[in-house]
């Protein structure tokens, strides 16, 4: 969106050609010039604003690692650290029929033990955490993990999480302007449950970052479409179903898009009765961004079978047993925690929006912290009505550019990463929001982007009508 | 008067009659109780609240997948030492048909064997099946393991009720959390194996050689969509029959293989679709692409001639 209305600034303020004509060439390539300077401008600033988001969410993580409860699923996580090694021996035991092979799918782990590594630990940790027993049996037993593994996870999830800060600021500043970048970004950083998570050493920060980077995948693949970008995203969503399975839900909207363009291109062609066809049945040629789109789904599959060495024996039955496993663990934890339950999808969405909106709420949490407890009560629901804005807008926006807007595209992945959780939810514990955070925070910072947009375009006294249209057309 | 020295009589007989039975201990397991239980505490040793715990601990211990008999008993130190002790659980496991069905030889019997004066004589063994550790994490020297530490020491400080409480809490953690062995590879799977060491570099050299010929014959005429999808097609379906062929037979080169191909892959196509390969030939390209706007102004010519056709116009 940004590039597009800097092109059509760059075309409006260039002098008119007859004026130049007796200039030197260098005077005529002048357009080009300063819409080259422009753009190197613009990268600029936006290198140093995720510099500073980058840094900002660092410090904030980081601070508060050491004084952050232990949670028990981070015995697990740090112990299957040794996952990463364990790939380059995709037929030793560890890939075997097993209880914590087939509980968890691997990126996950695969990012702790890489986490590890880089700090200079090494992949043999604490034996997993055994949820059956007591704490102090599990202490006796060995599974708390080492202070220092603890650290080196936490620490590399705070890293992650930083990185994930600045490419929401991306993702945003994509969709509409440098404003609702920031906004997004410090929106993330201070939401209490991102925050938590992220100076945990859990895998839900690699998923974060993971969709994070499947959005701005996409943004890109809607824009500049190439079969590099289509084969990103495809990988991207194998690897965030490798990590928490609901992200593999996320290629059915994109291939849904690709479908509908490759038949209404194939309408089109008939009702035109063009004779030549690029490709086989009147479809158009491999190139076309149809072909893109619905290529992910195979991408994906392939990437999730391809990083998870338990499943190569027998792909299908394995996944099935996976996802059978997954559903007797949300069985017992829905038996086994009453408070958590959640019996309908009706249910499911009113805890997401009481969790979101007032147990997890940016903006309450914010005002909590300068001190403004009871505003911070009143208020706090503002993230979900900015969100649910933000949603509305880019659907507005995307339906009105088409279906190749990449409005459409960022739009249809966050309410189908939502509808899957909301869904499947059976227990409403608190890890499960954070995909649908990532969500609400690109919604919140699209909605303040184009709002500011239409308020600069509304109170600038040169400005013309069609600037103003650059936001939503 | 008379009644009461007879009752006294007849206890004392009785107790010098079982007093020297209860210092021998159990010899024999009891009789096999209609349904199998989980835990069984022969001499009632354990007031009811451990009890429940401890056959709590035994049903759990099933989720290792293994069939598994706790049994308790009071014993003399001779009873108590370890080959009569093995003796006997192995005795028990044949007995009471500790296994998933009949024949299956996969049963596993965890058998304490208590000496109420001299617990430190008590021991701790176990009796399995052939088929016992075939699909399971747990092996004998890791329960072995645990018997010769954490029990162990739990004997030594006259604990049976921590004794068991860690005999089979820990033999549980180990079942459920170490994985199986991988299966052996046999017959055709290990031919393939065999096979694949000297296939597989033969195959990627192969591949290399066709992406460089490719890459050559690029560079002089410039890249061609249909061969691009023509050899890119052809390779990944090598790689897809070299990958099957390497899990089938569990062939690390074999993977390493499919993936490196994948790679020399992925880089050709990536070269072939930018500079210089693009922009060498670029008259080609621009004269081979259809920008969109020339697209619609093809489309908006049909439409007219269409139009013409339908209305008869400039006839």
């Amino acid at each position: 969106m940004a590039d597009h209305s800097f092109s059509s600034t760059a075309t409006h303020d260039a002098p008119p050609a007859a004026a130049h004509a007796t200039e030197p060439a260098r005077a005529v390539a002048m357009p080009t010039d300063r819409w080259q300077a422009m753009r190197r401008r613009s990268r600029l600033v936006d290198m140093v604003i995720i510099a500073l988001i980058f840094i900002t969410a660092l410090v904030t993580y980081v601070s508060g690692i050491e004084e952050t409860a232990f949670h028990q699923d981070e015995s697990r996580w740090i112990n299957r650290a040794h996952y990463l090694g364990d790939l380059f021996d995709p037929f030793g035991p560890t890939w075997n029929d097993q209880y914590l092979t087939r509980g968890q799918p691997p990126v996950g782990s695969y990012m702790m033990g890489l986490g590890l590594v880089v700090q200079g630990r090494d992949l043999d940790t604490n034996p997993a955490y055994d949820f059956r027993r007591t704490r102090e049996f599990n202490q006796e037993f060995g599974t708390i993990p080492a202070y220092d593994d603890l650290i080196a996870g936490r620490r590399w999830n705070s890293f992650l999480g930083a990185v994930s800060a600045s490419l929401v600021y991306l993702i945003v500043r994509r969709l509409t302007n440098p404003v609702g970048g920031i906004a997004a970004s410090l929106f993330l950083i201070a939401n209490p449950l991102q925050t938590w998570h992220n100076r945990l050493a859990l895998a839900d920060t690699a998923l974060t970052l993971t969709l994070a980077l499947l959005m701005l995948c996409v943004i890109q693949l809607m824009r500049r479409p190439s079969w590099g970008w289509a084969i990103a995203s495809g990988i991207l969503i194998g690897l965030g179903g490798a990590n928490k399975f609901t992200p593999i839900a996320l290629a059915a909207p994109l291939a849904l898009i690709g479908a509908v363009m490759l038949i209404r291109a194939w309408f089109d062609r008939r009702s035109l009765r063009a004779d030549h066809s690029p490709c086989f049945l009147g479809f158009p040629s491999f190139r076309d961004q149809g072909w893109m789109l619905v290529s992910i789904p195979f991408t994906a599959l392939a990437t999730f079978v391809a990083v998870y060495p338990y499943l190569w024996p027998d792909p299908i039955r394995r996944t099935l047993t996976l996802i059978q496993f997954r559903q007797d663990e949300m069985a017992n934890q829905y038996r086994l925690y009453p408070r958590f339950r959640t019996d309908t999808p009706l249910d499911a969405l009113e805890r997401t929006v009481v969790a979101l909106g007032d147990a997890w709420s940016s903006t309450g949490h914010f005002l909590e912290s300068i001190g403004f407890n009871t505003l911070a009560d009143n208020v706090s629901q503002l993230d979900i009505v900015l969100a649910v804005t933000g949603i509305v807008l880019l659907l507005w926006i995307g339906i009105r550019k088409g279906l190749r807007s990449a409005e459409l595209a960022i739009v249809s992945l966050i309410i189908f990463q939502a509808a899957t959780i909301v869904l499947n939810m059976r227990v409403d514990f608190e890890r499960y929001y954070l995909p649908i955070l990532l969500g609400e925070v690109v919604a919140i910072g699209s909605v303040i982007g184009i709002v500011t947009s239409l308020a600069w375009h509304a109170f600038q006294p040169t400005s013309r009508p069609d600037q103003s249209r650059a936001v939503t057309s | 008067m008379m009644r009461r020295v007879l009752a006294l009589l007849v206890l004392s007989i009785l107790a010098a009659g079982v007093a020297p039975v209860l210092a021998a201990g159990q010899e024999t397991p009891d009789e096999r109780p209609e349904n199998l239980p989980y835990f069984y505490d022969a001499a009632g040793m354990f007031p009811e609240d451990q009890r429940n715990t401890l056959a709590r601990d035994a049903q759990l211990l099933q989720s290792t997948g293994i069939p598994t008999l706790v049994y308790v008993r009071e014993a003399s130190a001779a009873q108590a030492a370890i080959e009569e002790s093995q003796d006997f659980a192995d005795q028990l496991r044949t007995d009471w048909g500790v296994e998933s069905e009949e024949g299956a030889d996969d049963g596993l019997v965890l058998l304490v064997s208590w000496v109420p004066n001299t617990p430190q004589a008590s021991t701790a063994v176990f009796s399995y099946g052939a088929a016992t550790f075939e699909n399971s994490g747990l092996t004998p020297e890791a329960i072995q393991e645990t018997i010769d530490t954490s029990v162990a020491s739990l004997i030594d400080q006259g604990k049976p009720f921590e004794t068991l409480v860690y005999l089979m809490r820990e033999t549980r953690y180990t079942g459920i959390y170490s994985p199986p062995p991988p299966p052996a590879i046999e017959g055709m799977a290990r031919t393939i194996h065999e096979s694949l060491d000297w296939v597989t570099p033969v195959a990627v050299i192969a591949v290399t050689l066709l992406l460089a010929s490719r890459s050559i014959a690029f560079w002089r005429t410039g890249p061609v969509s249909r061969e691009i999808w023509s050899v890119t097609g052809g390779v990944l379906a090598a790689v897809l029959v070299m990958w099957m062929a390497a899990v089938y037979a569990q062939s690390r080169t074999g993977v390493a293989g499919a993936l490196i191909i994948l790679a020399l892959l992925a880089l050709a196509c990536w070269l072939w679709t930018h500079t210089p390969f693009t922009t060498r030939h670029a008259t080609l390209a621009r004269r081979r692409s259809v920008p969109p706007t020339r697209r619609l102004m093809r489309q908006r010519h049909q439409l007219r001639q269409m139009f013409a056709r339908a209305t008869g116009a400039g006839r």
